[in-house]
């Protein structure tokens, strides 16, 4: 018989009090798993969301540029636009490889949902070599492209009609492209040119892709790009910078949400020990009477508390890993942005600190109850009621 | 020689504003195998005596010498140490842990100072138990539980038994069981005290030591049967 035996017997001894107070640890180490393991996830899935964008930099009109970085990341509505000779000119610069212009606006399709719709030439699909798409490009000014994803959610196939709501323009399904695992699954794609005739907007562009011959220089370009009137430039970097200021109010929150409820779990332990402690005050006098000194009963109590924590943990984050899938879904729902990629990953190295801080919860809140019972008088404690 | 031996023994300690004598003066000698008794009403002191002869409380004057070694001005972790090799403890209430087997329960001590050797076995032999080792606390009757308790008590191999109203919450039957009990393991040389208000129970150890009001009224010598 050891005192690891002892102490799980102990608890098994209060089922329903040990259970609950399992729960409330495993609900906090979910919580502090879950945030952790988005953080690294998050971080990621930025930073390839960026990698996929194609550009090294983008031009834009001078504007709010959270709201810059949004449209840019994950599409939305710009109504300032820059035109073609913004193009020519971003072109002409030096250390400038390619500028091409981008289309992006917001139509409601006929299902009710908005769509993103993005207009490219051929020097837009040279952004993104690595896209592969099924069928054709663009055949024709009626051609559209549908990201996999959305062809399969509409039933919508190669040669399909495709229209929206309030245009009597009839699309065709002309390629669909393959699953990207960036935001370019989440657009309609269309020629330029039909794009901008969509929105009255011809000869005009929401952005200006640019890649750099040399990435040293791109604070010489962004210079040059913002010295022209009403257009501002946003590297990569900036737009990662834009993305965690963002995040940093949001994570702020969820920080101290799961402190506090690491916190009140931890609480929930002391209390479930002291209890317990209280309860079996006789006990421990017997305890001591026959043999126990103050350093064993500390150690039995103390073990109880780690055991119930610890065990808390596992089932926290095992509880955490199974619920992944949900609990990223409730995070996209509150977070101002969040990248396409998978935000909850799971990673060996969180799984440990996680159990190493529900451990240190057990020795943290369990070392007062085990003072109390190791400092108990054997005789006062065997008379007590 | 005497395994106990007190002189002047006092303990006093205050509740509220009076201070309650609860030992006074307390001189006794306990002869190794002897069977003796501590008689008393309730609240005469015959607790306060064990608790301070079990080296579960200091006296607040006085001497104690328990094999010879000077126990007052002792720290806990010095009493712990006279407890574990010296002392066996059988409560009133038997205390035994809810969740542990009848083998699990003996063996609790050990837990606290395993010398290696078990004799887990044995004790329940001579408790008349060992068919029950595997069962838990709950399926037991008093009596057994009390037995349990004398084995857990005897695991150490103390040298003095002592029982608080061992038969307090017992039957006359069990009561019996477990005092021949107790007759077996002083015959077999071990000096074993108990503390009671039974006067038959009393009756049957060689010696009664009254207490009264916190004093040592009379020695009451009786020739082994």
């Amino acid at each position: 018989m050891k005192f690891f035996s002892v102490a799980l017997k102990n608890l098994l001894r209060r089922r329903v009090r040990s259970a609950l107070t399992l729960l409330g640890i495993a609900v906090g180490i979910a919580m502090l798993f879950s945030f952790m393991s988005f953080n690294a996830g998050y971080q990621a899935s930025l930073r390839q969301d960026l990698n996929r964008l194609g550009a090294h930099m983008l031009a834009i009109a001078k504007g709010c540029p959270y709201e810059a970085t949004a449209m840019v990341m994950h599409g939305g509505v710009i109504e300032d636009y820059l035109t073609e000779e913004h193009i020519a000119t971003i072109r002409a610069m030096p250390n400038v490889k390619t500028a091409v212009g981008m289309f992006m606006n917001q139509k409601i399709v006929h299902q009710g949902k908005p769509v993103i719709i993005q207009g490219l030439d051929e020097a837009g699909f040279a952004l993104k070599p690595w896209w592969v798409i099924e069928g054709e490009r663009f055949v024709d000014a009626n051609s559209v492209i549908l990201p996999a994803g959305k062809a399969t959610e509409t039933g919508l196939t190669l040669g399909s009609e495709y229209r929206i709501s309030g245009v009597d323009q009839v699309f065709t399904v002309t390629g669909i492209l393959q699953k990207t695992g960036s935001q370019d699954d989440q657009f309609i794609y269309m020629p330029l040119l039909t794009a901008q005739r969509l929105f009255n907007a011809e000869g005009k562009v929401t952005s200006v892709a640019i890649q750099l011959e040399d990435l040293r220089q791109v604070q010489a370009v962004v210079d040059l790009v913002q010295a022209l009137p009403d257009v501002q430039a946003i590297t990569m970097s900036q737009m990662l910078g834009t993305v965690q200021t963002l995040m940093e109010s949001a994570q702020a929150l969820i920080t101290s949400i799961v402190v506090v409820a690491v916190l009140i779990s931890a609480l929930g332990v002391l209390n479930s020990i002291l209890t317990s402690v209280f309860e079996r005050t006789r006990e421990i006098g017997m305890m001591k009477a026959v043999g126990a000194g103050a350093v064993d009963i500390f150690a039995l109590v103390w073990i109880e508390s780690i055991l119930l924590t610890a065990s808390g943990g596992v089932v926290g984050i095992a509880a955490a890993i199974g619920a992944g899938t949900l609990i990223e879904g409730a995070l996209r729902g509150i977070l101002p942005f969040a990248p396409a990629g998978n935000l909850i990953t799971f990673n060996p190295d969180i799984a440990g600190m996680s159990l190493l801080v529900s451990v240190i919860l057990g020795v943290v809140a369990g070392a007062y109850p085990a003072l109390r019972a190791s400092q108990l008088s054997p005789m006062e404690a065997i008379r007590s009621e | 020689m005497s395994v106990i031996k007190t002189g002047k023994l006092c303990k006093h300690y205050r509740r509220g504003s009076e201070t309650v004598y609860a030992l006074q003066n307390a001189t006794l000698a306990i002869e190794a195998g002897e069977f003796v008794a501590i008689v008393g009403p309730s609240g005469s002191g015959k607790t306060t005596l064990m608790n301070l002869l079990g080296c579960l409380d200091t006296p607040t004057s006085g001497s104690y010498r328990l094999r010879g070694q000077e126990v007052t001005g002792l720290k806990e972790s010095g009493l712990v140490r006279l407890r574990q090799e010296n002392i066996g403890f059988v409560f009133q209430q038997f205390f035994l842990l809810p969740t542990l087997t009848v083998e699990e329960n003996t063996e609790l001590p050990l837990l606290f100072r395993d010398k290696g050797k078990r004799l887990t076995h044995e004790l329940l032999e001579t408790v008349g138990l060992s068919h029950r080792r595997k069962h838990l606390p709950k399926e037991l009757s008093g009596g057994e539980m009390q037995r349990v308790a004398i084995a857990r008590a005897l695991i150490n191999s103390p040298a003095i038994l002592l029982a608080d109203e061992p038969t307090g919450n017992l039957d006359s039957k069990n009561s019996l069981k477990v005092i021949e009990l107790f007759r077996e393991l002083n015959s077999k040389g071990l000096t074993t005290i108990i503390v009671t208000h039974n006067r038959e129970i009393a009756a049957m150890a060689n010696r009664t030591i009254s207490i009264s009001d916190g004093q040592i009224e009379e020695h009451a010598l009786r020739k082994t049967p």
